[in-house]
This record gives structure tokens, sequence and C-alpha cells, in this order.
């Protein structure tokens, strides 16, 4: 958009393919705003159409090329400069040359390879996109329209639980246990607290979701940790063979896949926390 | 892999011919050699979906090795394929146990539902060991590689004009290349080394470039390529050779051009700058020399390119060898080219000069005389001295291995008189024993293209003649020195009165030609 009004300009907009049939999904932005963009696979077709509308009807406007690309990027923010791009595609649509009134140009990316989940963090980002760009001898005409991916898991059959026994030395020993090792976006956390030994007085119990996001590599590891859920499982003193039950939904909160050295840029993991709060 | 001891003959395959890229169901009953496949795959169970072919799938086990001949290949499996069903049980996101389990269930028969994948698509399943875990490419090891990029033309081919910036390495013409070809090397060293930061690229435009526009772009790829080669594990990678050594081939064209630079080294010291092709043979840049410097055919005739190889040692360039290869190859040492002229076995003033400096002409007490006529620029009294002394229009090889030597390397030493081998350590350091073989005593000489070496054999009084193998790297070139010093003998040899040639030994004159019965021939004639 230019402001200076510098020759005609024009409105861009992409309108992606299959916009009835296709899914939604929601992602915060960077500011913390929830975005709804239509989801898209692994290995899907993007296809869609670029409308070219001159803001003034009957204007022209010359240009050195209209091309269209896709991009899968990661964006650390402290490191805005560079952008990771993973998968940039890019297809020509016009060759240099006028438009008038109304233009529309399709596009197709086949088979797309979308090896990541779109995910927004604390301080990184990565996203999927489609950009648009006009070539003009000043200035270029640029519209974007992002798309979220999601991956998808098979689950595991076998899936075993964590079963641990921890303590303090003549003091506490609890066994806690978990129903699984591997949970899902909307599962539920099963378990139980067993007490072997209380010779202290505990006032109450909770279990936390702590969310861990590391960006960098080697020496440079910057850990960020959030705590997305606390939930108190437990009020008052417990006794001896006292067995308290956990019974966590996930989909209450805003969780996201974990995502293991993505490129090499970020990791994001889980952990699950049982604190004890005593006198 | 499952294995058997069973000896019943393959069944006839059922391969279902089809799109590759789409699920196949495949029967192998088991050979001699077993089912003849490996299955490799993910231990744990379940995992992220991933496409094949636009098709989402868990993780699935693959071929990693297909036996040749065996079973499954005849059946039609192929390295990488992945499998999708055992036995009519899905498999998808299975262990590797579970897997193989199924597999070895069926007894002697199997089929499997797989689906084959390209190279490319098969390394973004199953990256390679390398890169799992941390990568530990140091990227801190730098040097500093005087790479610039000067300038820029436009040129023409097929009908498209379009420009090429042209690369240098230490003030010494590498490569041209457009811009198009520079952003292939930057995604191709992106994948290659994921995790480092690459300086920017200047961007992409869709339309010609002023000249302001095209410098700062010259500037900045000049930029990019400095900082990236500076890194010694991506300046030496294989992408990066390639794009900064091989021909350049326009792809829509299949046109090899590039004119390079070359430069040669005179006999008199100066440099002689020709424009040649950079697949130019040496023939052909000889050729280009020659014209350059306005050389009479018969001056021409005297003289060749060569390579210095080492400080005392020029080799002479083989017709069909490619001249600017052997120049680039070199950019590191600190002459300006190691490509020079030469006369390929007598000396002229520079080259006696150069002789006496390095050692090569045994000077003794004439040294003094020598110096005094080399001040005073009086070449032809200079040559005089300098052609009585030892080692003048000798060519020394640097040293190498032979076959009558067990322990220790010889140096060998072609000179107009006679044949020197110089007995020396292994590492060169010479030792007391010289063996000369008078060039009359040299019945044939040979290069040996599979042992990469030089044979000759020579008469011994009394005894059987013997066979010597040297083995050097420069086989070719001794070959040719004795072609060149038999040649002359032969000269010689006619410019003798008639009385002196019955004296001389004919035998000596027939070498160049190799037949013994020709040999044989002229010795009767003689004695007749």
């Amino acid at each position: 958009m230019s402001f200076f009004g510098f020759g005609p300009s024009a409105d861009i907009e992409i309108v992606l393919d299959g916009q009835d049939s296709r899914k939604t999904a929601e992602i915060k932005t960077e500011d913390g705003k929830k975005e709804k963009h239509l989801l898209y696979y692994d290995g899907e077709t993007v296809a869609g159409k670029v409308n070219v509308t001159m803001k003034k009807a009957g204007s022209k406007m010359e240009h050195q090329g209209i091309k269209i690309e896709f991009i899968g990027q990661i964006e650390l923010y402290y490191d805005r400069g560079n952008h990771h791009e993973f998968t940039s595609l890019v297809k020509e649509l016009a060759r240099p040359g006028e438009i008038t009134g109304n233009t529309s140009y399709g596009f197709e990316f086949q088979q797309v390879e979308k090896p990541y989940e779109s995910y927004t963090g604390a301080n990184v980002r990565l996203r999927y996109f489609l950009r648009v760009t006009i070539v003009k001898r000043l200035s270029d005409s640029v519209k974007e329209q992002d798309i979220i991916v999601h991956t998808l898991s098979q689950y595991p059959e076998m899936n075993s639980s964590i079963k641990m026994e921890v303590g303090i030395e003549d003091c506490l020993h609890i066994e806690f246990e978990y129903n699984k090792s591997k949970y899902h976006l909307k599962d539920v956390i099963v378990g139980k607290i067993y007490f072997l030994l209380v010779r202290i007085k505990i006032k109450h119990m909770e279990i936390q979701i702590i969310k861990r996001e590391s960006t960098g590599t080697g020496p440079n590891t910057y850990n960020e940790n959030e705590t997305i859920a606390k939930y108190e499982i437990m009020d008052g003193a417990p006794v001896r063979g006292e067995s308290i039950p956990i019974r966590l939904f996930l989909s209450g909160y805003e969780l996201t896949p974990t995502m293991r050295d993505i490129n090499k840029k970020f990791s994001v993991r889980y952990y699950l926390n049982l604190v004890l709060v005593d006198e | 892999m499952a294995d058997s001891e069973e000896s019943s003959p393959p069944s006839s395959p059922d391969i279902q011919d089809g799109d590759p890229g789409k699920p196949r169901e495949v029967t192998i009953t088991k050979s001699e050699t077993g089912f003849g496949f490996n299955v490799r795959g993910q231990v744990s169970e379940g995992g992220v979906l991933k496409s094949i072919n636009g098709v989402l799938y868990a993780p699935l086990q693959h071929v990693s090795a297909v036996l040749e001949g065996g079973a499954a290949q005849r059946a039609g499996i192929r390295k990488g394929d992945r499998i999708l069903e055992v036995n009519h049980v899905n498999v998808e996101g299975a262990t590797h146990k579970q897997v193989v389990d199924l597999i070895k269930s069926g007894g002697d028969s199997l089929v499997l539902t797989v689906i084959s994948v390209p190279e490319q698509v098969a390394e973004r399943l199953e990256p390679s060991d390398d890169s799992s875990g941390p990568s530990y490419i140091d990227y801190s090891e730098r040097r500093s590689l005087p790479i610039s990029i000067p300038d820029y033309q436009t040129v023409e081919q097929g009908g498209e004009k379009f420009v090429v910036f042209n690369i240098y390495m230490a003030g010494r013409h590498l490569c041209s290349r457009r811009y198009r070809e520079f952003d292939g090397l930057h995604s191709r060293l992106k994948r290659e080394f994921p995790d480092f930061n690459f300086p920017k690229m200047p961007g992409k435009k869709l339309f010609t470039l002023s000249e302001q526009q095209l410098d700062a772009r010259r500037r900045g790829l000049e930029q990019y390529l400095e900082k990236v080669c500076a890194v010694r594990v991506i300046g030496e990678c294989d992408y990066m050779q390639e794009f900064l050594a091989a021909p350049e081939v326009d792809q829509e064209n299949n046109h090899t051009s590039s004119e390079v630079e070359l430069k040669v080294l005179l006999p008199d010291r100066s440099l002689c700058v020709v424009k040649i092709n950079r697949n130019d043979t040496a023939d052909e840049v000889f050729k280009a020399v020659v014209s350059r410097l306005n050389l009479s055919e018969a001056a021409a005739h005297c003289f060749y390119l060569f390579e210095t190889v080492e400080y005392n040692f020029d080799r002479k360039l083989q017709g069909s060898e490619f001249p600017h290869n052997i120049y680039i190859q070199n950019y590191s040492t600190a002459t300006s080219t190691c490509i020079t002229l030469r006369r390929p076995s007598t000396f002229l003033f520079w080259e006696a000069i150069d002789g006496v400096n390095k050692g090569q002409i045994k000077t003794e007490d004439k040294l003094y005389e020598l110096k005094a006529l080399q001040e005073s620029n009086k070449n032809i009294e200079y040559l005089k001295v300098a052609r009585q002394l030892e080692g003048y229009g000798e060519v020394v090889f640097p040293h190498c291995a032979c076959d009558s030597r067990k322990d220790g390397h010889v140096i060998a030493e072609i000179g107009f008189e006679c044949f020197k081998l110089h007995a020396c350590k292994n590492d060169g350091t010479p030792e007391s024993q010289i063996i000369e073989f008078q060039w009359k005593d040299v019945k044939s000489y040979d290069v040996e293209e599979e042992g990469m070496s030089f044979c000759f054999e020579y008469a011994r009084a009394g005894k059987k003649s013997r066979n010597v193998q040297i083995l050097t790297p420069y086989y070719v070139y001794m070959k040719e020195c004795f072609d060149r010093v038999f040649e002359e003998k032969e000269q010689e040899y006619a410019k003798l009165p008639e009385a002196k040639k019955q004296l001389k030994n004919l035998v000596f004159l027939n070498i160049a030609t190799k037949n013994k019965r020709d040999v044989q021939m002229s010795e009767q004639k003689l004695k007749a």
C-alpha cells in the first residue's frame, strides 16, 4: 500500500481453494491475539487464486512481474533479521506487463512438504504462509496469507505407565504413578499418589504442567519455562497409607505437541510437576 | 533379516505394474539365500505422520538393503521401499520387532504391501545417521580466502542476455556465474548446513537492474562469498568447489562457454596473459600463447607449456590436458601462476641463471665467473661456461620409488650425456650411490599405464639385459625426455662425418622406433 500515492495501486487478495470444506484452526500471534486460518497437513496440495483489483476503477498499473511464494520459516525473536526458511517454493504468476481492472491468477503448489507444525511461542515462531509480490520499479506490493499446519501422530498401542518412588529420608516417602508416558492433546492424565511415610505436616498438594521452550544450540541455549496449569489435587494433611487420585483433563489447557529439535533450531517439551506444600 | 537353510526354488513374482508412488502388493518366497532383504526402522511405536506422495502415513519400517539376485529383488522389492503391510497385517507405526516377527511368522512365504519412494523422499523420512543427535560441525574454524568479485559483464547466450559476475581468487580469474547460480548455491548450502547462520544474499529482482543496482548486487555477492568461504567446512564442501571450478553449463542451451584469463610465466620472468576457454587443451592454449607473443613457427617448435610442480621441477604438459584446471588448483601458491613457457631440455640464459641459483647446475669454482657474466649480461659467454658444467641440460625428477631398490628412493636425472639414478632416502635426502647409464646401453623404454611407471631395459656387458621400473607420477614426462634425448642424439649423429657414423653404435639410433627387427638389421648392416 503506497501512502505517498506513487502511481496507481492495486488490492491483492489470496483466495485458497476449498474454503467451505477445509477445516480451520486457531493459533496465537506474537501479541497474544488469536487468529483463525485454514488447516493443512503434510503432503497436501496448496492451491487457490490470486485476485488483483485496481483501487481506482479505470486506472492501470505497470509492473515488472507477479510471483507467489510458499514459505515455511522459523523466526527467532532475538534474531529478527534472520528468517530460517526450511521450505521455499515460488511460482511466477505474470510476466512484466500491465494490470487493469480485475485480474485473477490461479496457482497450485503440489504435494507441498510441511514437516513441522505451526507454532507461536515466547521466543520463537514457526509459520507457513503464501506471499504474493507485484514487482514495481520503486517499491513492490506484497500480500501475505498465513496457513496453519498441524502434524498428526499415530498413537502407540503400548503406552507404559510412569511409576516412581521418591522421598526424603525419614520424613516423607511417596510413590506416584501416571497411567501413560505419551499423552495426546485431548487426553486425561489418570494417576495416583500413595503415601508410604508421612512425618511432616503437608498443607496441600497440586500438580502442574510446565512448558519449556528451548531456543538456540550448544552454549547459546535459552530455556523459557511457563506454567500452563496448576491443579490442586489434595487439601489437608495426609496420613500413611493414603492414596490420592489424579484426574487431569488436558483439553482444558492450551497445549502444543512436544517438538524435538525442530530444524535444529528449537524444542518444546512438557513436564508434570508434583508439588507438595508444607506448613 | 529373515534367513533360512531352505533350498526351494523361488516362485514367480507378483508385481503390479502401476504408479511407482502407489502401494503395491509383492509376494516373496524364500530361496537358498532366504528372502534376501533387510528391514530397518524405528524401535518405538507410533509417531508423527509424514506424507508420502501426498498421503499421510505413520512411521514405516523400510527396506534398507536388497540382496543382488535374491528372492526379494526378483519379486520387485527395491532399496528404500516403505512397508505398509506384512502378510495383510497393517504395520503403520509398528516397532521394528513387530514387523520382523510378522515376517518370520509366515514361514517360507511372505506378502508385503510396499510403496517405493525416490531418494530425496527417503532422505527426508529417514535422515542419515550423521544428522541424528546434535551436529558437531565446527563452524568456528575459519581461514581467510582472497576471493573477490571485482567486475561483471553482460553475456548473450541462446538469445538471452544476462549478467555474469567474475569470481577471482588471489587475482586469478576462476569462473563467471550469474545471480541464479549464486541463489542455487545458497539454497543447497542452507540445506547442507541447516544450523549455520548464513549471511544475507542480495535480493532477487524480476527485472533488469540499473548499473548502480548491479554494482550493489556485485558487492553483496562478494561479501556473501567471502563470509561463506571463510568457514573451512563450507568453503571446502563439494557444492562450493563445484561452484567455483566447474564449467558453466546453461541448462536451457547446453552451451559450455566461459572465457577465462590465464597467466603464463615466460623464460624472461615476465608474465603473458592470454584469453582462453576454460576447457581448452594445452595444445590450444599453447597456440594462443604463441600467437600472443608472435613467435615464429621455428621458435614455437622449441617451446612448450610446463607446470611448475616443485621448486626444482617443471613438468611438461600433455597436449590433451586442461591448463586452466591446473592453473586454478594452484591458487594457494605464492607465485602468480604455475604455468610456464620453456624449452624442453636445453637452457636459455634466464633458465641457466635459474638453474645455477637452484643448484641444478653444479657450479663449483665457476660460480664467481658466472655471476660476473650474469651481472654484465654477457648471455652467450654465460651459456658457454654453464654448458660445461655438470647439471646443465639435465632434468632432475623429484624422488620416487624404483623396483631395483627395496628400501629408499631414487632421484632420476636425465642429461644429454647419460642417465643417472641417484640413490636417496624415502624422504629425498641424497645418499652416496649414483648409477650411471650410458645412452647407448639403453635398449628400450616405455611407460606402463597400469602400473603408472616408467620402465627401461639396459644392456649389461656379458650378462642378459635388465629391466628397471621407476615408479614416478611423472612417467609420461620422463618418456618424453627420453624421446627428446634420443631425437637430439639422432640429430647430432646425422651431423657427424661418414666415418664416425660407421663407428657409432647403430642400435642407438633405432631406439625411437622400438622395433627390434630394425635394430638387428642395422646391426648387420654395420658389420657388413
